[in-house]
This record gives structure tokens, sequence and C-alpha cells, in this order.
């Protein structure tokens, strides 16, 4: 037996690895504890504001993830084409709501979407409202949202080797089908990568959204806002409401690692 | 055979003392920037710091009163950290490091005397509610039009004396002759956010997109808001409450501090941000 196996085994990478862990793990435990010893934590887990909260939560990011997806894939495909000082400026725009604090990015689009804001007459003469609506609570997640995805996406498109796609459509496949059936496929770990990510700043967005959208029950009101609002009045029920989220996030999270592990097998089978 | 192996594996123990002096040297960097930051803020050992939790409302007002206050008391530093009452008394309950704590409503002083020393609690200032009207084109002429179908209202989430204080009055206005039966309720109807503190309110009347929002009148200070005055207040009904904390090591500074805000440079201050002279609330 060598008792020096262990320290001796593990790489300096790994000591630091968990460290970091406990880092991450400690603060989680810990809000576990108190909210399961927190005697209202089964009162919070079923009551009416937890459950509306967590749906709207739910809801919001869904559709948020539908249109980051549905719009971000043919702006990543498109960016992971271009190369030129035109695109380097597209990159880098696409990335400025990753650096703006969540609060400004709220201002900003008050500023561009309010009532006194910049399309405020041309959104009021079409009847459109944001301001304190769930469109809001939408439009502010993908704000803040989006860039995680794009920029997942572009870098996986980027890796598809080009003579790939060339090859399928000398063989007489359309552009669609190769792009469906060869980049799409290749792509796909960075794909839901990117769409963890996306998911996860959209779920846990509540700067922007309280600046933009307001905050009341059933309307607003997403998980981290009932989390701050519980807090005015009742520690353990925003504790309780806490971890909920980091449950729901937890699950959501490892199904798309799941998704993210599983797809790399049929992009294996290609090579 | 333990001795043999291990000897046969120098080359990895050369490798993992290389490890440990790295580890050592990233441990010492890390203590070393943790220290730093901590000095930074750091006074002359003489020096007291006196960290003051207060009402959101009272942002403009103490932060010029904790100024003047150090003016007179060289070597006191005040440190000002404002947020809604309800919130920093749950940050006090958590245990968060405080000297003095001033709430917006006695209520939350009440609930955690067992944390301020009792002889200290003050009442430094009062206030009244008023509701704050956006330059929208919405016309509110009235607390009546309140209660008009499409009124954008914001308000303070309840817990929060802002929102507390607005909702009592709302059942208030709802008992009196002069106002139409079920009004509370038609006004919260029209709430469309509840807000975290009186500023998040005001600040959501200013960029035009409520059309009222219940602030204290003291709010409105260089706004340049419409207001509605809001009838049937008693003086005093709404007090600011001080009390320096228990655990506080600068006990004396923070009484010295609340006695310095029901001076008469205090009141002078206090009064020139709107705030109202500290009454006994009358029952």
């Amino acid at each position: 037996m060598n008792r020096r196996a262990f320290p001796v085994g593990l790489p300096p990478g790994g000591i630091i690895t968990l460290v970091y862990i406990a880092f991450i793990a400690l603060p989680l435990i810990a809000l576990f504890i108190r909210a399961v010893s927190s005697y209202s934590l089964w009162d919070s887990l079923t009551s009416d504001i937890t459950l509306t909260a967590l749906r709207l939560s739910l809801i919001t990011s869904l559709i948020s993830m539908i249109i980051v997806v549905g719009a971000g894939i043919p702006i990543a495909r498109y960016l992971s084409r271009r190369s030129g000082p035109f695109s380097r400026v597209i990159d880098v725009l696409i990335d400025v709501p990753l650096v703006l604090p969540p609060v400004v990015a709220g201002l900003a689009m008050l500023m561009a979407f309010g009532r006194m804001g910049i399309l405020g007459d041309a959104l009021d003469a079409a009847g459109i409202r944001l301001p304190f609506t769930t469109t809001a609570v939408i439009l502010a997640q993908i704000f803040v949202s989006a860039p995680f995805f794009i920029r997942a996406a572009k870098l996986g498109f980027q890796a598809v080797p080009r003579e790939l796609e060339e090859i399928s459509q000398t063989l007489g496949i359309s552009p669609w089908r190769t792009f469906w059936r060869i980049a799409v496929p290749l792509a796909w770990p960075s794909i839901v990568g990117g769409l963890a990510l996306s998911w996860a700043r959209a779920i846990s967005e509540f700067g922007a959204t309280i600046m933009f959208a307001g905050n009341l029950t059933g309307r607003t009101q997403t998980m981290p806002l009932a989390i701050l609002s519980a807090m005015e009045s009742d520690v353990g029920a925003a504790l309780a409401l806490a971890v909920i989220l980091v449950a729901a996030s937890l699950i959501v999270l490892f199904v798309l690692a799941l998704a993210a592990a599983r797809a790399t097998v049929p992009a294996g089978r290609l090579e | 055979m333990n001795s043999t192996r291990y000897y046969n594996d120098h080359r990895i123990v050369t490798i993992h003392t290389r490890h440990i002096r790295y580890l050592l040297m990233l441990a010492v960097s890390a203590l070393a920037a943790i220290t730093a930051a901590a000095c930074a803020s750091d006074r002359p050992d003489d020096a007291v710091t006196l960290r003051v939790f207060a009402a959101s409302s009272l942002t403009e007002a103490l932060t010029e009163a904790a100024e003047a206050f150090e003016a007179e008391n060289g070597g006191v530093m005040v440190e000002t950290h404002f947020a809604g009452s309800s919130r920093l008394r749950a940050q006090l309950e958590e245990g968060a490091e405080a000297d003095i704590f001033i709430s917006a409503d006695p209520r939350h002083v009440d609930e955690i005397t067992h944390l301020l020393t009792e002889s200290s609690i003050t009442t430094v200032a009062t206030n009244e509610m008023v509701v704050a009207l956006s330059e929208s084109d919405r016309p509110i002429q009235s607390l009546e039009d309140l209660a008009e179908p499409d009124v954008k209202i914001v308000i303070a989430l309840p817990d929060v004396p802002a929102g507390h204080y607005a909702r009592a009055l709302l059942a208030d206005m709802t008992r009196q002759q002069n106002f139409p039966a079920n009004f509370d309720n038609a006004v919260l109807d029209n709430v469309v956010s509840e807000e975290i503190n009186v500023r998040a309110v005001l600040a959501k009347v200013q960029f035009g997109e409520a059309d009222a929002g219940f602030v204290y009148q003291s709010d409105l200070r260089d706004t340049g808001l419409r207001s509605l005055t809001i009838p049937n207040q008693s003086p005093g009904d709404i007090a600011y409450v001080g009390a320096a904390l228990r655990s506080s090591p600068h006990r004396d500074t923070a009484q010295a501090f609340l006695d310095f805000l029901i001076s008469d440079e205090g009141q002078r201050i206090l009064a020139s941000h709107g705030f109202l002279v500290p009454v006994e609330a009358t029952p």
C-alpha cells in the first residue's frame, strides 16, 4: 500500500478543481440545509405564488428558447461562414448583452420599447404596450440569453469540415438536406451546450425583467422576482423558492446534458 | 516493499513537491489578495466607521446628514446602505453587521427589538403618502380616477412600508363616504407592478411607464412630478424610527448619530428633503 497515492496521483489541476467544486457546492448545500430546516418549506413549495412563478418561469423561458434557437441557428450558421471586418463587428455586437449589467439591459429596453421610448409612439399606434406584460419578460430573457446560444452554435458550425458538406452536395443532396444531415448533427453538442447556457441565463434573468417588465404575480413575476419579493417578507419562503429554482434548473441542465451526450453518437458514426 | 516503491516513484514525488509549491503560491497569493481587499477600506486605528441601514426613501436626506455628522465628528465615517425597510430587517435578522437601523415603519423595529438597544429607539422624522403622477397622456385628476379601467399603477410590495401604508390608506378611503364601494380593490386591480422599495415605484412613474404610483411626498422633491394628496393622514402615522444595534461595537457613536438626526441641524437637513418633524402617532 502506498499511502501517498492519493495526493501524488492527483495533479494540481485536480486539487484546484476539488477546491473550486467545494466553493460552488458549499453555498448550495447550505441553501438546501437552511431551506429544509425551515418550517415553511412545504407550505412554500405548494403555495400559489410559488407554483404561479414556477409556471411563468418555465413557460416564458421555453418560449424564449424556441425563439432563440429558431433565430439563433440561422444567425450562427451565417456568421460561421463569414470572415471580414463587417462580420467581426457583428460578432462583437452580438456579445454586447453579455457585458451589460442586466439592469442596464432593462433600462435600455425601456428607452427603446417603453411608452416614452424611441419606438413608444409607433408601438402605441399599433396598439402594442410592452412594459408590464409577459411579452416584456420574454423579450428581456431573449435579450440577455441569446448571445450564449449564438456564440456556442457558431463555434459548432465553424468546426464542421467544409469538405463534408461539399461532398454531400456533389452527390446531389440539396443544401437544405445537407445542412440538416451533416452540419446540424456535427454541431449538435455545441448547439445543445449553447442552449443549456442560454436557458440557464434566461431562467435566472432578473435585473432586466424587473426594470422592463415589472413584478406582478402571474404576469411578470418569474422565480427570481418571486425570490426577491419573498425576501421582503419571509426569508424562509425565499429559501424554499430558491431551492425549487435550483432543483428545476438542475433537472433541465441534466436533461440537456443527456441530449448532448446522445447526439454525439450519430455524429461519430458519420466519420 | 513500500520503501522501494516509494523510491521508484521518486519522479512523481518530485512533481508532487512542485505541485505543493504551486498550490502554496496560489493559496498565499489568494490570501494576500483577500487581505489587501479587506484592508483597502480600513482607516487609521482611532477611526470609527458607522454603518447605517436606512429606508430607501431616506437616500438623499441621510447621505447629506451623514456628511454633516462626519464634518462635526472627525475620525467618524458613516457608511450608508439603503433598501426597503423590510429587506433591511431581514438582512439584520440574518446577521448583517450594522450599527444603526432606520426603518420607515415602526413595525419593522418592533419585530427585531431583541437585536436593538431599546433605549436608543428614536423617531427621527415623519412623512406622508401621496400619489405621484407621470407625465403620460393619461389624465388623472383625482384619486377616484385611479379606479378607472386601464390605469397603470405601481405600488411597493405589501411588506415594504410604502406598500403597507398605501394599502392601509386605500382601505381607509374605501370606508369613507365620498369614495365608491370597493374603491381599494378597483385600484389594486390596476396595479401593474409591485416594487421592492419606494424608489423603484418612483422610477417607474418617472420613466412614464406607469400612470401613477404610491410614494412619500418627500420622494417627489426635485422630480417635478405632479401628485395627488391623500386625505385623512394623521401626523406621525408614517414614522421613521431609528435604533442602535445591540451588536454594534460603536454604540456611543451610533447614539450620537441618532441624537444628531433629532438635533436642530439634523432636522434642518431632513426638512430640506421634505421630511416632517418627528411626532408621536396620535392613537
